[in-house]
């Protein structure tokens, strides 16, 4: 077209898309640190996980 | 954990707004016509309002939040975790708002940035937000944390319309509106409107599926402080010659920042 | 309320004037903010009489990220602040208080201050009620704005860079507002019925009203 509106569309899509990679990478990382906390000292498994 | 209606509404907004984005992409793109007057620029109508919507969108439910927080009836880390969230994409939102609209410039008004009112009071925004979001990643104990972006949220939403019309005075007093040329807006009917329509809607099932992603790590974070703290107590408890009233006071501590259920 | 507000500003005011932190670093420093404005304007006479209201605004606007810093700081040597609420003093009126002592300051700056932009950028000044009274709400706007921001980001270790973070962004239409209405009054132009000042009320009584009901939620919460 002009450049100028593929330029606009990428900069959205490309903008949001990049977010969305590190949201998601983000909850990914998040959650498989929460898995493996049952450990040595683990004396009470009462805990909700 | 998150409950499976809440993963369920995240997977479908997620889903509603990958083929939304799609479809406006391609009729924006490819099924409308050029306009008239501005030809293929036009195109950018179809990304650029419904982003800046969704900017505002995400800073009145920031503030909406913040109020629940600090009315003390609602109060719950629920709505100080939610208030982050929409921040935080609302930022996103208003800088894409302001590269789209700098790139829509350059070829409508020859130039990357004007001192129109409504840019100035955009990139204000901006930077409000940004301090809001600065000034949460200020280490203090989670009620004390929740309280003061509350209020700093709520001190900007309140700033942005003395701001707004301190620039719109700013630019009109002293000469006339340029920017808003009635001859350059395009005149909107058709398959156009409906583009139009997709756009905003499509853009706000983005939002939904960001805050919905982004509260869900605030929530996680906060989970994996309740069991880092919950270890080191453990780790404490087994080492010799600890007394237990000591531990009693951190405990304390842990239940303060219980995480909220979801 | 209003008694409080009076005792801290006193007693801010006091501590003031035995340290002189406002006359000794805080002027100065504004006074070399008016010199470098000039050297980078490259001192052509007309173009820094025709901004000099906004290198003014500018330059109390940098001088008050100070002020206010130092206004909150002081209340947290040997935890001072907690003392004040355990002897009852309400919140909103220690609020009020430090913003009335931060004003006060910059009021005096301010007169020090305009001395110097007309030495140094020679402007033509008249309208002297416009320019007084913009000057007392603007300057109420950014005490009141600046005490909030400042205790809210009390606490921190990042404090110094994140108070103008928040702060200039919020207090930009005061500089606007203001700038403005004195651009009006050395034009000659001026009335009482300003849009400026009137938005320059707004904003002033807008944070007092804040800074007086969130205060307390600030320094408990």
């Amino acid at each position: 077209m002009n450049g100028y509106v593929e330029a606009g569309y990428l900069a959205v899509l490309g903008g949001l898309g990049g977010y969305s990679a590190l949201l998601l990478g983000k909850s990914k990382k998040l959650k498989k640190s929460l898995l493996p906390v049952k450990t040595k000292n683990d004396r009470d498994e009462s805990r909700p996980l | 954990m998150e409950s499976k209606r809440y993963k369920r509404v995240r997977r479908a907004a997620g889903i509603a707004s990958l083929l939304s984005v799609a479809v406006t992409v391609i009729l924006g793109l490819w099924v409308t016509p050029p306009d008239v007057v501005q030809g293929q620029l036009v195109r950018l109508i179809y990304v650029h309002p419904p982003v800046a919507w969704v900017a505002y969108l995400a800073y009145g439910v920031t503030s909406i939040a913040s109020i629940l927080y600090l009315w003390k009836r609602t109060r719950n880390l629920r709505w100080d975790l939610l208030a982050v969230s929409s921040a935080e994409v609302g930022v996103i939102f208003t800088g894409l708002t302001l590269i789209t609209g700098s790139i829509w410039g350059r070829p409508a008004w020859g130039v990357w940035w004007t001192w129109d009112a409504r840019l100035t009071t955009t990139a204000l925004l901006f930077v409000l937000y940004l301090g809001y979001l600065a000034l949460r990643r200020v280490p203090a104990d989670s009620h004390q944390r929740a309280v003061r972006s509350a209020i700093a949220g709520l001190i900007a939403f309140i700033d942005v319309p003395i701001v707004h019309q301190s620039v719109v005075w700013w630019r009109t007093l002293h000469q006339g509106a340029t920017v808003l040329n009635p001859s350059l807006s395009p005149k909107i009917h058709g398959e156009m409107a409906t583009t139009l329509l997709i756009g905003f809607i499509s853009f706000t099932f983005v939002y939904i599926w960001m805050l919905m992603q982004r509260y869900q790590i605030a929530d996680l974070e906060q989970r994996v402080l309740d069991v880092e703290l919950e270890q080191l107590i453990k780790e404490r408890r087994n080492e010799p010659g600890v007394g237990s009233s000591q531990i009693e006071s951190t405990e304390d501590v842990d239940n303060a920042d219980q995480p909220s259920k979801v | 309320m209003w008694r409080d507000a009076l005792l801290v500003a006193g007693k801010d005011l006091r501590i003031e004037l035995r340290s002189r932190i406002t006359i000794n670093q805080i002027l100065p420093f504004a006074f070399i903010v008016l010199i470098v404005f000039a050297f980078a304007l490259d001192t052509s006479p007309d173009t820094l009489k025709e901004v000099a209201p906004g290198l003014f605004w500018l330059a109390v606007l940098f001088s008050s990220i100070l002020g206010v810093d130092r206004a909150v700081a002081i209340e947290r040597n040997d935890s001072a602040g907690e003392g004040l609420l355990v002897y009852g003093v309400d919140p909103g009126g220690i609020f009020l208080g430090k913003a009335a002592s931060v004003f006060v300051q910059l009021f005096l700056l301010e007169i020090v201050l305009i001395l110097g932009m007309v030495v140094l950028y020679g402007p033509k000044i008249g309208g002297w009620l416009l320019i007084v009274l913009s000057a007392v709400f603007a300057t109420l706007g950014i005490s009141a704005a600046g005490v909030l921001y400042s205790q809210l980001a009390s606490g921190s270790k990042a404090k110094q860079t994140l108070l103008p973070l928040l702060l200039v962004p919020v207090a930009s239409p005061v500089l606007l507002a203001a700038t403005k209405s004195w651009q009006d009054a050395f034009a000659g132009t001026s009335s009482l019925g300003d849009p400026w000042l009137r938005l320059l009320i707004v904003f002033a009584v807008v944070y007092l009203a804040l800074g007086s009901v969130f205060y307390s939620s600030i320094l408990e919460g």
